[in-house]
């Protein structure tokens, strides 16, 4: 006689309706105040494995004046921002460049956000830009 | 799918330019016209705003649109969005501008 349990384990997150979820912004820009690029906020009954990500800062044309270049992904709970990544770019050379990656993985829970900053505080000067995110959605 | 959106914020760190939105990417900005383009989730636009955005199709973040977004159709969509994200008291109210 077969018997078998009814405690059936709970699938795994990436059987539980998951879905890829990418997040993306690539342009050549010169100066500009703080704006957010991309957002990603967490639905009710959902979390996101955020697995990977970088931000990666070109200078492509030197600027007049230099300032800071600066990326930012940060994950925002409730009030509480929390930096995940920070790029930072202070150089005149054409093809400086500053590269970092997200350092691990992390969940995001349902209400959260997760969003990409720049900020480019020299004048003039064009600096390309990379922010991008890889993640899996799925039913909490 | 692509959306010229308008823009808010004043561009400080407390206050970035972004737009009211849940979820999209690849913003690019225009802080004069205050207009921006995102790349949205199709399953966040209702068919109606999709329609009309099809409707008016905007290639630059300068040129105004021919007719300004109905005000039924921006409560519709931030319904929707409501709706999907069931998330209390969050509400974005999102403008094709």
């Amino acid at each position: 006689m077969k018997i078998t349990s009814y405690a059936v384990a709970r699938p795994a997150y990436g059987d539980r309706n998951s879905s890829s979820t990418t997040n993306s912004y690539l342009a050549s820009i010169g100066p500009h105040a703080f704006t957010i690029r991309w957002t990603q906020t967490i639905a009710a009954g959902k979390k996101c494995l955020v697995e990977t990500g970088q931000s990666r800062i070109r200078r492509t044309t030197a600027a007049t004046v230099l300032g800071d270049v600066v990326t930012e992904m940060i994950a925002t709970s409730g009030s509480t921002d929390i930096y995940v990544l920070n790029g930072f770019l202070y150089n005149l050379a054409i093809g400086a460049m500053d590269r970092v990656y997200i350092p691990t993985v992390f969940t995001l829970f349902a209400g959260e956000v997760f969003r990409a900053t720049t900020v480019d505080l020299s004048t003039g000067g064009i600096n390309e830009i990379i922010l991008s995110s890889k993640g899996t959605n799925y039913d909490a | 799918m692509i959306i010229r959106l308008a823009l808010i914020g004043s561009g400080t760190r407390s206050e970035p330019f972004t737009i009211d939105l849940p979820t999209c990417s690849g913003i690019v900005t225009n802080e004069t016209t205050g207009r921006a383009f995102a790349d949205v989730p199709v399953s966040d636009v209702p068919a109606d705003v999709a329609a009309f955005v099809n409707a008016y199709p905007t290639y630059d973040l300068v040129t105004p649109l021919p007719v300004p977004f109905p005000a039924s159709l921006a409560n519709a969509w931030a319904e929707h969005l409501a709706r999907r994200y069931d998330l209390g008291n969050a509400r974005w109210h999102p403008v094709v501008f």
